[in-house]
C-alpha cells in the first residue's frame, strides 16, 4: 500500500511537473512572439540597490534604450551621471564624476559581460532560450510574473537566487525586474513611460550626461 | 694488377653469365617486392645538422609537445546563428574526439564557476604580492587615498553590473589585487591576443569562432599516426551542423600533406623520366635492348633502397626522391660501355674503358661519399643509397653488360671522325663562352641564400591558405619566442625562472612567475605582508575606512570580509592546483619531464628581445631561449657551414681522383673547367630567376660538380689516349638521359625537389656544353699548342 501511495505521488509529481513546463514554454513562447515584434524600446527606470555594502538602499533613475539586435545603452541620471553604451560587443562608459570615457571590449571583461549579457537577454525577450540555462515558474498569469531559478551548470547558479519578471498587461513589455542574489543582495528595476517601435533620438547612442 | 683482377673477373663472370644474370634478376624481383614494406619517413629532422644547441632546441619543441598539439579553429559561416549555437557545436565535437588517437580535449580554462575560483585564489594574494608594492600601500593609507578608493568603488556599484563586483571590492577595496588580476589577464590572453575566454570557451572576440586544443600521442614525425590522426578528426568533424566550419591547424596536417606531394611528385618525375628515358634510347639507339640503360640503374636503385632499409631504420622520402637523378647519373657508365662495344665492333673496348668509368664513378661518389663526414642523419642516407646505387651499376655494366651486347649494329655507332674545328673557331668558342659566363658571373652578385627553413614545407596550398586565416581570425602575428628555465624539480625552475624575469623585467615576459612565484619568495612575500598590517595599519586603515566608508553609505561591515582575510592567505603550503583555471593555465607554462623541470616564458620573437634575453641567460646556464627565427638562422648556418665543408672534401677527393687518372696537371686544371662553368651557371640562373639558393640546392650543386667532372675526364682521357670509342657521343647520350632525370624534377610540386631540379638542369647544361665546346678548345690551345695568331 506504501509502495502505491509512494508510485502514485511520484508520477503525479512528474505529471504536475511536466505538466508546469509545458505551460511555461507554451507562455514563453506567447511572450516571445508578442516581443518579436518590438524593435527598440526606449523606457524610463528606477532601479532600487539593496547591497550589503551600502548602508541605505540605493535608488537610481535614469532611461534605457534598446535597438535589437545589438545596440544598448543605459544612462543615470540620480545619484550620479552614468552613461554605458554597448555596441557590437564593443562596451564605452562615462561617469560624471571622474569626466572619463572608458572603453573596452567585453569579451576581454569575461565577469562584466556575463552580467550584461544576462541583462540583454532578461530585455531582449528571446526568453524561451532561457530554458536550458534556468529553471522557469509561473508566479502569476494575470499579469504575467515569471521566475527564473539558475541552473547548477549556468554560472550564473553562484551568483543569482532568482529572477522575477513582471509584464505588462498586454505583455509587450516588462514592468519590472527583481533580481535576489544568493548574497542576500537584490536589485529591483520599474520600467515606466515605455516607448516601443518609436523614434529614437540619436544622443540615446553618445555618451553625454544630459539624457532625458 | 688493376687491370689483371678485372680481367680475371670479367672472365669469370663471363663463364657464368647466365646464372649471373639470373641471380642478379631474383634479386631485384625480391627488391622490388619488398619496397611496400620498407619504412619511410618524411621527418625533415633527418636533413638538418645537429648541432648541440639545434638539437636541444628542437627536441624542446618536441618534447615540450607544442608541436604535438592540433588545433581545430571552428567558425559560423550564418550571421544568424549565435555563439551559444557555435559553443554547443564545439562541446559535441569536443565530447566525441577522445579515443586512442586524442587523449584530451580543452575548449576553455574547463572550471565551473571562474569567478568564485579566481575569488578563492586571490584570497593568497598576500603571498603573491612582491614584499616590495607594500610601500605603494603604505602611500595609500591616507584619507585622500582611501577616500579615492571607495569614491571609485560607489561609482562602480552603481554601474548596471555593479552586484557582479560586489564581493570583489569588499574583499578588497583598495584593489591591492589588481595587478594580480591583471596578470592572470595577461596569461589567460597569451593564447592569442585575439583569444578571450568566455561562457568558459576559448572564443574569438566577436564571439563567431571557438577554438578546440588537442592533445594526441601521435608525434608530428609519425607518418601512418599521422595520417590517421588527421582521418579521424575528420570523420569526427562531420557530425558538425552545416553552419559551422572547421579548419585543422597541426603539424600533422604538414606531415601527412608533405608526404602526399612527395609521393606524387616521385610518381611524376619518374613517370616523365621513364617516358623521356625510353623515347631517348629508342630514337638514339634505334635498338630495343638499349632500354636496359634504364633499367640497370634502375635495378640498382631498387635494390639499394632495400639495403639502405637494413642500415637506416626509417628512410627518408627526400632521399628516395633523389632516386630519379640517380638513374639519370647512374646510366652514364652503360651508354659508355654500349657505345664503345658497338663503335669497336668488340666487346673487349670495354677494357679501355675501365679507368675513365672507375675514375668517373669515383668522382661522383667522392661526392656523395664526402656526406658521411657530416652530422645530419638523412645525408648519411643519401651517401649511403647514391654510392651503393652508382657501384651496382658500374659492376653491371663493367663484368656483366659485355656479354649480352652483340658486337656491331647501327644506329648511334656509327663511326666518323670527328672534324677539328679552326682556330678560329676555338676563339670564337672561348670568346662567348667567357662573354656568358662573366653574364652570369654579374648576376651572381645578386645570388640570395634563404635560411628559412619553412621552405622546405611541401604542403599543399590549403594547409597554409587555412593557417593564413586561422592567424588573422585569432589575431596572431608572430609565434612568440621561450625563455626556458630549467631545474631538477619545480621550485628549482620557478626560482631560476623569478630571477631571470626580475633581471629582464616582468613587463618583457608573459610568464606565469608573476603569478605564482616560487616557496621562498612567497614566504618571504607573506612574512613582509604579515608584518606590514601587524604594524599598525590594519587599525589606521579601519578607521580610514570607517570614515569614507559613511560619505559613500557604505555599511559598517561593508568591508569586513577583506579585514577578516587579510591575514588568511598567509599559508605557503596552500595549493592553488586544486583550481581548475590555475591548472589549465600552469600546463602552458610549466613542464614537467623525468629529467627535471622547465618553466617557460614568452616573449616576442624579434632580435631586441633575443638580444636582451641572451645576455639574460649567459649568467644563468640553466636558462636557455627558443627561438622558431634564431632556430631557423642557426639551422641555415650550420648547413652552410656543412656544405662548405663537405664542399671541400667532394673537391679535395675530386682534384686527387682526376689528377690520379689524368696524371697531368694542365689537363687536371683543364677538366675544371666543365664544374667552374656549372657552378656559375647555377648561381647565375638562380639569382636570374629571383629565387634564392637553399641547402637542397647546395647539395645538388656538389653532385652538379661531381657529373661535370666526369664529362671533362671523359673528353680528355679520351683525347689523351686517342681512345676512338665514340666518347663524344657517349658524353652526349649520357648528359642527355642525366638532364631528363634532373629536368623530371621541374615538374614537382615540393620545393626541396623543384630545387634540387633546377640546380641540376642549369648546372648540368652549363657543364655539358662547356666540356663539349670550350674543354676541347682549351686543350688545343693549351696542350696541343696550336698558333692561335
Amino acid at each position: 500500500m506504501k509502495k502505491t501511495v509512494l508510485l502514485f505521488i511520484l508520477f503525479w509529481g512528474l505529471g504536475v511537473s511536466g505538466l508546469q513546463a509545458d505551460e511555461v514554454k507554451a507562455l514563453l513562447m506567447r511572450l516571445e512572439s508578442k516581443m518579436a515584434g518590438v524593435d527598440t524600446i526606449e523606457t524610463d527606470f528606477i532601479q532600487e540597490k539593496r547591497l550589503a555594502v551600502f548602508h541605505q538602499p540605493v535608488i537610481l533613475k535614469g532611461k534605457i534604450f534598446i535597438k535589437k539586435p545589438d545596440f544598448f545603452s543605459w544612462h543615470v541620471r540620480e545619484p550620479l551621471q552614468y552613461t554605458m553604451l554597448i555596441r557590437d560587443g564593443l562596451m564605452k562608459q562615462w561617469d560624471g564624476d571622474s569626466n572619463q570615457v572608458q572603453q573596452f571590449s567585453l569579451s576581454g571583461n569575461p565577469g562584466f559581460s556575463m552580467a550584461i549579457e544576462q541583462m540583454k537577454v532578461w530585455f531582449s525577450g528571446a526568453y524561451s532560450s532561457l530554458l536550458k540555462d534556468y529553471r522557469a515558474t509561473i508566479i502569476s498569469e494575470n499579469p504575467v510574473v515569471l521566475e527564473f531559478v539558475p541552473m547548477e551548470s549556468n554560472p550564473a547558479c553562484g551568483l543569482i537566487r532568482s529572477v522575477r519578471m513582471l509584464f505588462e498587461e498586454d505583455e509587450r513589455y516588462l514592468s519590472g525586474i527583481i533580481i535576489e542574489e544568493k548574497s542576500g543582495d537584490s536589485t529591483t528595476l520599474k520600467f515606466s513611460s515605455v516607448k516601443l517601435n518609436m523614434p529614437m533620438d540619436r544622443s540615446a547612442w553618445e555618451l553625454r550626461r544630459d539624457v532625458r | 694488377m688493376f687491370d689483371k683482377i678485372y680481367y680475371s673477373l670479367y672472365h669469370f663472370v663471363r663463364r657464368r653469365r647466365f646464372l649471373v644474370l639470373a641471380i642478379i634478376g631474383a634479386v631485384v624481383i625480391l627488391s622490388a617486392s619488398n619496397l611496400p614494406r620498407i619504412k619511410y619517413d618524411n621527418d625533415i629532422e633527418a636533413m638538418l645538422p645537429a648541432g648541440p644547441e639545434i638539437l636541444r632546441d628542437i627536441r624542446f619543441l618536441r618534447e615540450a609537445g607544442f608541436s604535438d598539439k592540433v588545433i581545430i579553429s571552428l567558425g559560423l559561416t550564418s550571421l544568424e546563428r549565435s555563439t551559444d549555437e557555435l559553443i554547443a557545436a564545439a562541446d559535441q565535437l569536443a565530447g566525441s574526439l577522445p579515443g586512442p588517437l586524442v587523449t584530451s580535449v580543452s575548449s576553455g580554462l574547463m572550471t565551473g564557476n571562474l569567478r568564485e575560483e579566481i575569488r578563492a585564489f586571490l584570497k593568497l594574494s598576500p603571498q603573491i604580492i612582491p614584499a616590495s608594492d607594500l610601500r605603494q600601500i603604505d602611500e595609500q593609507l591616507t584619507q585622500e587615498g582611501v577616500d579615492a578608493a571607495l569614491r571609485l568603488n560607489y561609482n562602480r556599484l552603481l554601474t548596471p553590473a555593479g552586484e557582479f563586483f560586489a564581493p570583489f571590492i569588499r574583499e578588497d577595496p583598495l584593489g591591492l589585487r589588481n595587478k594580480i588580476l591583471a596578470r592572470l589577464q595577461n596569461l589567460s590572453s597569451s593564447v592569442g591576443p585575439g583569444v578571450v575566454v568566455e561562457k568558459d570557451h576559448f572564443l574569438s572576440s566577436d564571439g563567431r569562432n571557438a577554438l578546440l586544443v588537442i592533445d594526441t600521442p601521435v608525434s608530428v614525425t609519425e607518418g601512418f599516426g599521422c595520417r590517421k590522426l588527421i582521418e579521424h578528426l575528420k570523420e569526427r568533424i562531420k557530425i558538425l551542423p552545416g553552419y559551422v566550419q572547421a579548419k585543422i591547424i597541426s603539424g600533422h596536417l604538414h606531415s601527412v600533406s608533405n608526404e602526399d606531394v612527395i609521393k606524387q611528385d616521385i610518381l611524376r618525375t619518374t613517370t616523365i623520366a621513364t617516358v623521356a628515358f625510353i623515347l631517348i634510347f629508342l630514337l638514339a639507339f634505334r635498338d630495343i635492348r638499349a632500354l636496359i640503360f634504364f633499367l640497370i640503374p634502375l635495378a640498382a636503385v631498387i635494390v639499394s633502397i632495400n639495403l639502405a632499409s637494413f642500415v637506416f631504420p626509417a628512410l627518408s622520402y627526400f632521399v628516395i626522391g633523389m632516386g630519379a637523378v640517380i638513374v639519370g647519373i647512374a646510366d652514364d657508365y652503360g651508354i659508355h660501355v654500349y657505345v664503345a662495344v658497338h663503335t669497336t665492333q668488340k666487346r673487349d673496348a670495354v677494357s679501355r674503358l675501365m679507368k675513365p668509368l672507375m675514375i668517373a664513378a669515383l668522382t661522383t661518389t667522392s661526392v656523395f661519399t664526402a656526406f658521411f663526414f657530416s652530422n645530419v642523419k638523412g645525408y648519411h642516407q643519401l651517401a649511403f643509397f647514391a654510392s651503393l646505387s652508382i657501384f651496382f651499376c658500374l659492376g653491371f655494366v663493367l663484368f656483366v653488360l659485355p656479354h649480352f651486347l652483340k658486337e656491331g649494329g647501327k644506329g648511334i655507332v656509327s663511326p666518323r671522325p670527328e672534324r677539328v674545328p679552326s682556330v678560329r673557331s676555338d676563339r670564337s668558342r672561348i670568346f662567348a663562352w667567357l662573354v656568358v659566363l662573366s653574364a652570369l658571373l654579374f648576376f651572381s652578385t645578386r645570388l640570395r641564400f634563404s635560411s628559412d627553413i619553412t621552405q622546405f614545407d611541401g604542403s599543399r596550398k590549403e594547409v597554409f591558405a587555412a593557417e593564413e586565416e586561422f592567424k588573422r581570425t585569432w589575431g596572431i602575428k608572430e609565434y612568440p619566442a621561450m625563455l626556458v628555465s630549467l631545474g631538477k624539480d619545480e621550485e628549482e625552475a620557478v626560482e631560476l625562472a623569478e630571477s631571470v624575469v626580475k633581471e629582464v623585467g616582468w613587463e618583457n615576459l608573459v610568464n606565469f612567475v608573476s603569478l605564482w612565484p616560487s616557496a621562498k619568495t612567497r614566504a618571504e612575500n607573506a612574512l613582509a605582508w604579515e608584518k606590514f598590517w601587524r604594524q599598525g595599519r590594519e587599525v589606521r586603515l579601519g578607521m580610514l575606512i570607517d570614515w569614507a566608508g559613511a560619505k559613500y553609505n557604505f555599511s559598517k561591515d561593508a568591508f569586513k570580509p577583506f579585514f577578516d582575510g587579510l591575514y588568511e592567505g598567509l599559508n605557503i603550503g596552500a595549493d592553488p592546483g586544486k583550481f581548475q583555471f590555475f591548472k589549465r593555465l600552469k600546463e602552458r607554462f610549466v613542464i614537467e619531464k623525468p629529467d627535471g623541470v622547465r618553466v617557460i616564458s614568452f616573449f616576442p620573437d624579434e632580435e631586441e628581445y633575443l638580444l636582451k634575453m641572451r645576455s639574460v641567460n649567459k649568467e644563468h646556464p640553466g636558462a636557455f631561449v627558443v627561438s622558431r627565427n634564431s632556430l631557423s638562422r642557426a639551422i641555415s648556418t650550420a648547413i652552410a657551414g656543412e656544405i662548405l665543408f663537405l664542399s671541400a672534401v667532394a673537391a679535395a677527393l675530386i682534384l686527387i681522383l682526376t689528377f690520379v687518372l689524368l696524371k697531368d696537371f694542365k689537363l687536371t686544371l683543364i677538366s675544371l673547367v666543365s664544374v667552374v662553368s656549372a657552378v656559375i651557371a647555377v648561381c647565375g640562373i638562380f639569382a636570374m630567376l629571383g629565387r634564392p639558393m637553399n641547402a637542397a640546392s647546395l647539395i645538388a650543386s656538389m653532385v652538379v660538380v661531381g657529373l661535370c667532372i666526369d664529362y671533362g675526364v671523359f673528353m680528355l682521357y679520351s683525347y689523351q689516349h686517342a681512345l676512338q670509342i665514340g666518347t663524344v657521343k657517349a658524353i652526349w647520350m649520357s648528359a642527355a638521359t642525366t638532364l631528363v632525370g634532373a629536368f623530371s624534377l621541374l615538374f614537382a610540386s615540393h620545393p626541396v625537389l623543384f630545387s634540387i631540379g633546377l640546380t641540376l638542369v642549369s648546372g648540368l647544361l652549363a657543364g655539358f656544353v662547356s666540356s663539349q665546346f670550350i674543354l676541347p678548345a682549351l686543350y688545343r690551345a693549351w696542350v696541343v699548342r696550336r698558333v692561335w695568331i
